[in-house]
Formats: structure tokens, C-alpha cells, sequence
């Protein structure tokens, strides 16, 4: 499996990553962005089977990222990771074709829940 | 705002965000160090609260964030440090949903630091906050606190 971890934030991505490894995807291979644009250029060039992303984030945020995927024709899964947890943050989450959104802090059970589930979809 | 801010759910956001033991209880400190100032801030990009803390806490989840080890923070002193600081930012983004979860408002933490350090100086004085005592496990205590009108 190949995720591409997508947060502005150095220690988020570390984090996460870390979280990736609890969840039981030991062998994993993660890539890392700091922003939408980088996530996208890592897109076209990567067989990526899940991104996970952050929403707020500089230059590209993570709902553009994921629209911007979706524009080009690439289907990969999205999930976010986000602090953002509001209803109409959902429901835009929802709209765009994104699998799941995990609200920070989120823990290894929540990730591999899912993770499994967007596997398996 | 009128905000009702609890103990146990910073400490139930805290907890699960370090991974570890955290005790939280009220405090009627007003913790305020400037370099640990952050604006909550809506949709519109105005002004809705402030989160500050005193510089042990910012250092002290900073590196617990980062499973950096304990000893390592004692040895920072009084001065801020740039990346624990770095790292406490994102302690105060997850935080952040305290407020959204109390007032069912979307808020969050100023992603281009556009509010003048003037406008947040003004909240800051004018507003009670809501304040907490912190201990982290291995780490040790600090305070926070959310200021909101």
C-alpha cells in the first residue's frame, strides 16, 4: 500500500505516520507533502492508494486537493485528518468524494477502521 | 460568546492527542506568554478567541507531541523555543475544537496570521478567559487559557 501524507505541519505528518504504523501498516510506504500543490505533483507521479490529508493548509488546501484530483480523473482515495470537524465541513468532505474524515486527535483504531473500510470500497 | 469551556474535555482531546496520562483542572491563572498567543478565527477570518499559554506548557506539549524526551525541555530555560513553539501551534490548532464543539461555530486557528498582534493584545485585556492547569505525564505542568468575549 502506498499514503501520501499530506499536513503543512512537520510534526502532524510525523504523527500521523506514526499512527499509520499502530493502525498495522507496518509495511507501508508513505509518502510525504507539505501542501496540496506538492500533493498533487507527488499524484500524478505516484500509484498512490490513499491520500490523507489535512484541510487547512497554505498555498492548496486539502478540499482543493482533493477537487483538483478529481478534475484530472484521478480516483484515489481521500481521507482527511483534519481539527476541522463542523457539520458543513462534513457535508463538503461528503460532496467532494472524500471516503472518510478522521477529526484530530485521532487514534490507531480510528485510522485502521478506516483505512480498512476505503480499502475494501 | 459566553463560551462554557470543561476541564474534562481538554483533557479528553489532550490525552488522546499525547498518548498519554494528562491531568486537567480549572485554574484562575491567566497564562499569556506572546509567543504562545494564537487567534481562533471564523469564516470570515474575524477575530473570535485567543488561545495563550505560559511558555512550560507550550514547551512541555511541544515535546510531548513529538515524543521528544522529557529532559531535553528542562534544558530550553526561559526564553521560547522555536521548534517546541512550532510544535505547541499545532497542540493549539487541535485545541481549538473546544471552541467549536462549545459554540457550534466553525473557528480556527488563524492560518495566515493575519490578525494584528494589536487586535489579539485587545481581546486578551478586555475578555475573562477560561484557564487551565496542565500536567503531563513525563513531562510536567503548565497553563493555558482561551480568552473570549
Amino acid at each position: 500500500m502506498m499514503i501520501l501524507v499530506v499536513d503543512d505541519s512537520k510534526v502532524m505528518r510525523k504523527l500521523v505516520i506514526r499512527t499509520i504504523r499502530q493502525a498495522g501498516f507496518e509495511e507501508a510506504e508513505v509518502l510525504e507533502a507539505e501542501d496540496g500543490g506538492e500533493a498533487l505533483g507527488i499524484a500524478r507521479t505516484s500509484d498512490l492508494d490513499v491520500v490523507l490529508t489535512d484541510w487547512n493548509m497554505p498555498n492548496m488546501t486539502g478540499i482543493e486537493l482533493l477537487n483538483a484530483l478529481r478534475a484530472e480523473g484521478n480516483m484515489v482515495k481521500v481521507g482527511f485528518v483534519t481539527s476541522e470537524s463542523s457539520g458543513s465541513i462534513r457535508q463538503q468532505a461528503d460532496a467532494a468524494g472524500a471516503s472518510f474524515l478522521l477529526s484530530k486527535p485521532i487514534d490507531a483504531d480510528q485510522l485502521a477502521d478506516a483505512l480498512n473500510a476505503g480499502s475494501r470500497a | 460568546m459566553g463560551l462554557v469551556l470543561e476541564s474534562r474535555d481538554v483533557q479528553r482531546i489532550l490525552r488522546k492527542l499525547l498518548n498519554r496520562t494528562v491531568k486537567v483542572t480549572p485554574s484562575k491563572e491567566s497564562p499569556d506568554h506572546p509567543a504562545t498567543r494564537r487567534a481562533l478565527v471564523n469564516d470570515d477570518d474575524a477575530l473570535v478567541a485567543v488561545i495563550s499559554t505560559d511558555l512550560a506548557f507550550a514547551h512541555r506539549s511541544g515535546a510531548a507531541l513529538a515524543l521528544m524526551p522529557a529532559p531535553m525541555v528542562a534544558t530550553v530555560g526561559d526564553e521560547p523555543d522555536e521548534d517546541l513553539v512550532e510544535n505547541y501551534i499545532e497542540v493549539a490548532n487541535v485545541l481549538s475544537r473546544l471552541v467549536n464543539e462549545a459554540s457550534r461555530a466553525r473557528v480556527r486557528i488563524d492560518p495566515g496570521l493575519k490578525v494584528p498582534p494589536e487586535q489579539m493584545e485587545a481581546l486578551v485585556s478586555a475578555c475573562g478567559c477560561t484557564a487551565f492547569h496542565v500536567d503531563i505525564e513525563g513531562y510536567g505542568p503548565g497553563d493555558l487559557a482561551i480568552y473570549h468575549g
